[in-house]
């Protein structure tokens, strides 16, 4: 990617039942190309809210989410790609026909990501014909990846990627973000995980339905702290 | 449209899966179905050659007992399928205990002359209990045919009594004895205590066809319960990502209810070829006159019910995603409305008002069209209605989903 991607998200507000319950207040923040930023706040503070908006799979009652190239040539938008909690795929079919869902605009491209690309990194072709209900949460999460990385995102949205996985999953799963990061891309991650919050830039807190940011410096009791 | 042919492509893949499911589930019904005919009328011949042997219990000396069982031998109704036999009281439990006698008929002591005094007690049916179906068909036309004979003995008597009283004639007890002899005489030589009429099972439907639609449509709303999976919407996250795609919810909704359509429809063309080849083959009487079925008269108009059983499963599975909710609901919709579109009974049993609302189920409209086209009378009206009825279902199942959706967004 030559162009520099930026984010730009401001004055977002969510609300439910008719505005009885709000759950996002005036977010405001700003990510630049090669950037990782966290979400962090407790269960049910409104994180995966934030990141549908983002996605747009919802829609916010006001604000903007504005994602361009700063030096743009063209009117052309960056591509989010977004990967949920909960993995959106088609569990009575095998893993390749779920990609070809997703890449059915190019299927040429998704031999070529399955032979070196992002596929490759996230180790899906070996186990490629097998159904998505026979495979564990980590094989589900990888794929739930590369589906979403089927458009060539440059914004990544992650939902809690390492919730329930094991070790040498979640360490695949981060050197994978670790590289998509320093190709320029924007990731942006809701998370609870040490390892993913080391990774990083920038930490904004959400609570009581506001973004606020803050600066971490490995210090979990602070963050906490910060949290509750 | 790549997209919507690759989703389309993958539902009917997703659908396929479920032929195996819907094959054996159906094989097995069918299995079930052609056991119960057989013995149901392997059962009905046994019962042609050998009818139930009734026990008329009495005390020894109990007179006009001749009179008694000239009257029972003698009912046309009942001599195919009874026997009677004259036994002692004493042996009732043990001849039912040993299945000499299927029901025992307990003669109060000097039955005939308290009948005709006025001062009878009741005659004791004693069922051995291991046949329900004799015991409720043997209490209907036995209490039928006493209840009569008593009323009409009653009659007389009350008759007799109020005459010889405003006359003040003499030997009143004598002549009401000699009556009554006389009436039972008369009853001994009735040819029909009884007549019964049978109600037609559907407007110009013999119980053959009316059966066998039933049948028929009951196995094809079970491929409803056999394959939830096909049927149900897939994750809201899964819509809502492939609508931001460029995949519209109505044209995913189009390509499930097309893969869904296509699979039932691919399924009921081959079983239905095999069933109309089987069926005159096997030993049942009820599929030996299934003739009228023939695959390209009958069976191949039916297809255009098929969308309207996919319509009606989609709509149940929009209202209740959940699995085994869903299947549940739909178990219970197909029990209530095809028992409200007269699937288990003659829909003229039902009340006129139910009767008016049942036209508007979706298992009334699939009856009336489906048993047009077995019986070849196949009407435009009724296809007509089918079609509206499609178009309905399906149009509630959509806006059901594009409600969830909006609610989520």
């Amino acid at each position: 990617m030559n162009q520099t991607i930026h984010l730009q998200v401001s004055n977002l507000n969510k609300t439910y039942r008719h505005g009885k319950q709000t759950v996002l207040k005036d977010i405001n923040f700003t990510a630049k190309a090669g950037e990782c930023i966290g979400i962090l706040g407790t269960n049910g503070c409104g994180k995966s809210t934030l990141l549908t908006l983002l996605a747009g799979i919802q829609t916010p009652n006001s604000g903007t989410i504005h994602a361009f190239y700063e030096d743009a040539t063209t009117s052309q938008q960056p591509v989010i790609g977004y990967v949920p909690q909960e993995n959106p795929l088609i569990e009575e079919l095998t893993v390749y026909d779920n990609l070809k869902l997703w890449y059915s605009n190019s299927p040429l491209q998704l031999d070529k990501e399955l032979e070196e690309g992002s596929l490759a990194m996230l180790s899906i072709p070996s186990f490629l014909k097998k159904n998505v209900k026979h495979l564990s949460g980590g094989m589900k999460k990888r794929l739930t990846i590369g589906c979403a990385l089927a458009c060539n995102p440059q914004i990544l949205l992650l939902d809690e990627p390492g919730a329930a996985l094991d070790l040498p999953c979640k360490e695949e799963i981060l050197s994978y973000l670790k590289s998509y990061k320093s190709a320029g891309n924007i990731v942006i991650i809701a998370t609870h995980e040490e390892p993913e919050i080391a990774l990083c830039d920038h930490i904004f807190l959400l609570r009581n339905g506001t973004l606020t940011e803050f600066e971490y410096n490995g210090d979990l009791n602070a963050l906490l702290k910060g949290m509750s | 449209m790549k997209l919507f042919k690759t989703y389309l492509k993958l539902e009917y893949k997703k659908a396929l899966q479920s032929f195996p499911t819907i094959l054996l589930g159906t094989f097995a019904l069918f299995c079930v179905t052609v056991l119960l005919l057989f013995s149901w009328q392997t059962q009905k011949k046994e019962h042609a050659t050998s009818p139930a042997v009734i026990g008329v219990a009495t005390e020894k000396d109990e007179p006009y007992m001749d009179f008694f069982m000239g009257l029972l031998k003698n009912m046309d109704n009942l001599k195919n399928n009874y026997t009677f036999t004259l036994i002692e009281k004493e042996q009732v439990s043990t001849l039912l205990k040993k299945k000499e006698i299927n029901i025992a008929f307990l003669i109060p002591k000097n039955y005939i002359s308290s009948l005709i005094d006025g001062t009878d007690e009741p005659i004791v049916l004693r069922f051995s209990g291991s046949d329900p179906s004799i015991t409720t068909l043997m209490m209907r036309q036995l209490s039928e045919a006493v209840s009569s004979i008593m009323l009409e003995t009653e009659a007389g008597i009350y008759t007799m009594n109020d005459y010889y009283a405003i006359h003040r004639l003499p030997n009143q007890s004598k002549d009401e004895r000699n009556l009554n002899i006389k009436y039972i005489n008369r009853l001994l030589t009735r040819h029909s205590i009884f007549s019964i009429e049978t109600l037609e099972a559907e407007q110009g439907l013999s119980y053959t066809e009316y059966y066998f639609t039933v049948g028929l449509l009951l196995l094809l709303l079970s491929w409803g319960l056999l394959s939830p999976s096909c049927f149900r919407p897939e994750k809201k996250l899964l819509q809502l990502k492939l609508a931001q795609s460029g995949l519209s919810i109505p044209l995913q909704f189009l390509a499930k209810q097309l893969a869904c359509c296509g699979n039932l429809c691919l399924l009921f063309l081959m079983l239905s070829l095999i069933l109309s080849l089987v069926a005159p083959l096997l030993p049942i009487t009820i599929l030996q006159q299934t003739t009228f079925v023939e695959w390209m008269g009958a069976f191949l108009p039916v297809l255009l019910a098929i969308p309207l059983i996919t319509a009606f499963f989609h709509v149940i599975y929009e209202l209740i995603p959940d699995l085994v909710a869903g299947v549940l609901f739909l178990f219970i919709s197909i029990l209530l409305m095809g028992y409200l579109s007269g699937y288990f009974y003659p829909f003229s049993m039902l009340p006129n008002s139910i009767q008016n609302i049942s036209h508007l189920l979706p298992t009334r409209i699939l009856f009336q069209y489906t048993s047009g086209c077995l019986t070849k009378s196949f009407s435009l009206v009724a296809l007509g209605k089918l079609l509206l009825t499609t178009f309905i279902l399906e149009l509630i199942a959509l806006c059901t989903r594009m409600y969830r959706l909006e609610v989520t967004r």
